[in-house]
């Protein structure tokens, strides 16, 4: 007789010497054919999330009468367990009927000990250099990558910090990455730079501070776009950006418009004409700079250039939130005068173009490998089809993009996933939901497990094999 | 671990702790950051003296945890029943959190629910309300001049083992801890001889680790006579009488099947409201 394979859990200090079919203490995990499984239940996804509603859990218990063969709702992967690494049919192979046409979704739940994340962070801030090491609790989970149209990029995870450091770095890794995938909010720190809690379609708190908005464009993009709406209304603007510094009577845009010069002169390095490095230090300032008053960055004005009494002067922000007026008295000096009607809208006109500053996450993980084993026989034949369009790889519900190239390396934002989506085994490694939908015939053609194709209201009302009542500790 | 707050409320959980745990007043915030320094380190101090949790109780018994000396405190209590101080693990977890919520904190009110054991801390003018899952409509409430500030559920239809086949066992008692380990007793005692209807099966047959190693726990039962019900519960109504004339615990509210009954003293208020539909039986 053969001996059933007992194995030792070590998710928790607990420790529980778990039996084949048997879960432990938490009933969380369990052990089927040796291997440690993860038990919380399948989501079923409605298209109803669309509306906002609520994602429920999926339970027996919870389950009001109704089949689903006919409307809308989507199985997902979420706590379907795995049959990985057993060369094995997925836990769930279901048909459904969309158009008309049959299809088969193939629902497992994918363990990744080599994913990742890219993070998009939408502000001006200097978060720290290209390459910093990104930390969370004090252990290198990733980089900074580059900055890129008003926003930070953060690469996270992947196979050298989740199993190539030291086994504190994998742990706070898999941790990192599964709570961002969960959107949850985590703090990280940039060596040699700031701290940032990032959570996925929240804004970034950095230092402690909400970024609200993104700025409309940098100092001299912003004179680009308004130039032509400021001519005639006022003499001079100047749009002030930690950056890039504009001035319209000096920039390309302001020349075209035949723009008279007005004798100013801005500190700062000038760079091209109109536009303007460094006029300030970085800080929470007007245009990310650490200036509270504007005309700290201005120095005399030039009578022999075009400064005369009574010219006109705004100066205003890359969002829009910071402005003043000015009018030059008989000693050419900035005086502070009320911003008039017709130049307010385009004050406005500015904010209305700032976007709210988000974080997104973005799950980058790979479908190509063994995994492949439970959606065919053929492995090879699913990367053709997910290739050419014919398998549609969804993660939770939600629409992944697949990466050109070898192997099927996918894409997904996490925010369109249901909340609490992702887990972790102790290997460290996560575990996210994976469904393939594909044509019945086709599905059929690369080798699949046709002979495992339940129907859905079958999976709905009597779930998969694991899941039984258990009830531990005394 | 899963430390998170959400609602106002604090959850914890890691392994088979699973806590939801809430505070009132305005030290709300000291009060969560000292539970969650607490918690990060709770389960791998625990687990060292497992071993000896695990055997039949023995009395006298010292530990440096605290939490594995509350379930000691509340479990020798029984002997020489038969128990060990895992059936004290849940109230002895919640106890101790919460005391570390309300040590030099300003509160006034809080409690912790480990998995549906309850301890808690009341200042003046202050209740607490439960509602019972297994029998919905009713409420156990307690107030400041109540001795209760732990509440424990046990029963073969939940988390841990039984011996017994009552469906619930909830029980009032100066601590969880203590609540917990009566509850687990009292659970025991609701119990038939050989019966078709009752199936049973070695615990460690169901969890390896199990406490219980070959006892037989309640799997399954099924109908019942009217006659062998009222014959259960007040196997355990004497047990809980017992208990209450020792001052172990203060109330305990039996359910099995469509039948419930109450054990507490005459003298004390009625903590549980009674909107149910089921079948109260008063033992005399």
């Amino acid at each position: 007789m053969l001996t059933q394979e007992k194995i030792r859990c070590d998710a928790c200090p607990v420790m529980c010497f778990i039996a084949d079919g048997k879960s432990g203490a938490c009933d969380r995990y369990a052990n089927e054919n040796g291997e440690i499984i993860r038990l919380d239940p399948l989501v079923i996804l409605n298209n109803q999330i669309e509306k906002g509603e609520q994602v429920k859990p999926f339970l027996k218990a919870d389950w009001n009468g109704e089949t689903t063969e006919n409307d809308n709702t989507f199985i997902t992967a979420i706590g379907s367990g795995t049959t990985y690494p057993d060369y094995k049919p997925a836990p769930f192979i279901f048909n459904s009927k969309v158009d008309g046409a049959d299809f088969i979704t193939v629902v497992t739940e994918a363990i990744f000990s080599y994913c990742g994340v890219k993070i998009k962070i939408d502000t001006d801030r200097h978060l720290g250099s290209e390459r910093a090491i990104v930390r969370h609790k004090g252990e290198a989970i990733g980089h900074v990558m580059t900055s890129e149209y008003g926003s930070q990029m953060l690469s996270l995870g992947g196979v050298d910090h989740l199993t190539g450091g030291t086994k504190v770095e994998g742990r706070v890794t898999c941790e990192a990455l599964m709570n961002l995938c969960n959107k949850e909010a985590i703090e990280l720190s940039i060596d040699e730079g700031l701290t940032v809690i990032v959570q996925a379609g929240k804004p970034p708190i950095i230092e402690g501070i909400e970024e609200t908005k993104m700025r409309v464009g940098c100092g001299s993009a912003t004179i680009g776009m308004f130039a032509s709406q400021w001519f005639g209304l006022v003499d001079e603007v100047v749009v002030v950006d930690d950056h890039i510094t504009g001035v319209v009577s000096e920039h390309q845009a302001g020349k075209v418009l035949d723009w008279k010069s007005t004798g100013i002169s801005v500190k700062g390095r000038r760079s091209t004409p109109g536009r303007y490095f460094q006029v300030a230090n970085p800080g929470t300032g007007w245009g990310g700079t650490d200036i509270q008053d504007p005309l700290t960055i201005l120095g005399t004005w030039n009578e022999k250039k075009g400064a005369v009494p009574g010219l006109t002067i705004l100066m205003v922000s890359t969002t829009g939130e910071n402005y003043s007026y000015y009018e030059l008295d008989n000693e050419l000096i900035p005086k502070k005068k009320k911003l008039p009607a017709n130049l307010k809208s385009s004050v406005e006109l500015i904010k209305e173009n700032c976007e709210p500053a988000l974080c997104t996450v973005m799950f980058v993980g790979g479908a190509g490998g063994s995994l492949r084993s439970g959606v065919t026989k053929n492995p090879i034949q699913l990367t053709k089809s997910v290739k050419n369009n014919e398998t549609n790889i969804t993660c939770g519900g939600a629409k992944t993009y697949i990466w050109p190239g070898g192997g099927i390396t996918l894409m997904v934002d996490v925010h369109e996933m249901p909340d609490n989506s992702f887990g972790y085994v102790p290997t460290p490694a996560i575990v996210a939901p994976l469904e393939f939908t594909i044509d019945r015939n086709k599905y059929k053609s690369i080798g699949g497990h046709t002979t495992k194709i339940r129907s859905k209201k079958d999976i709905i009302e009597n779930g998969g094999e694991y899941g039984n009542k258990k009830s531990f500790l005394s | 671990m899963l430390i998170k707050e959400k609602d106002n409320r604090l959850f914890l959980n890691h392994g088979p702790i699973d806590i939801v745990l809430e505070a009132f007043g305005k030290d709300k915030p000291l009060a969560y950051e000292k539970a969650k320094k607490y918690f990060s380190t709770l389960l791998n101090e625990l687990v060292l003296d497992m071993d000896l949790l695990k055997k039949e109780v023995v009395p006298h018994r010292h530990f440096n945890n605290k939490i594995s000396q509350s379930m000691q405190n509340a479990t020798e209590k029984f002997y020489p029943d038969f128990i060990t101080p895992m059936a004290a693990v849940a109230g002895s977890v919640a106890d101790n959190i919460l005391n570390v919520l309300v040590k030099d904190t300003k509160l006034e009110k809080a409690y912790v629910n480990n998995g549906g054991d309850v301890s808690f801390y009341l200042t003046e003018n202050q209740t607490v309300k439960s509602s019972l899952a297994s029998i919905p409509n009713i409420i156990a409430e307690i107030d400041y001049k109540d001795k209760s500030r732990g509440i424990a559920t046990s029963g073969w239809r939940g988390r841990s083992f039984s011996l017994g086949i009552a469906d619930s066992v909830t029980v009032l008692a100066d601590n969880a801890a203590m609540a917990d380990a009566a509850a687990t007793m009292i659970a025991n005692s609701v119990n038939i001889k050989n019966h078709p209807s009752i199936i049973k099966k070695p615990a460690e047959e169901i969890y390896e680790d199990s406490d219980l190693k070959n006892l037989m726990v309640t799997v399954e039962v099924g109908d019942l006579k009217q006659s062998e019900i009222e014959d259960a519960l007040r196997n355990g109504n004497e047990v809980g009488k017992t208990y209450l004339e020792n001052g172990l615990i203060n109330s305990a509210l039996i359910e099995l099947h469509n039948c419930f009954c109450i054990v507490q003293k005459e003298s004390t208020n009625l903590n549980f409201i009674n909107k149910s539909s089921l079948k109260k039986i008063n033992y005399v």
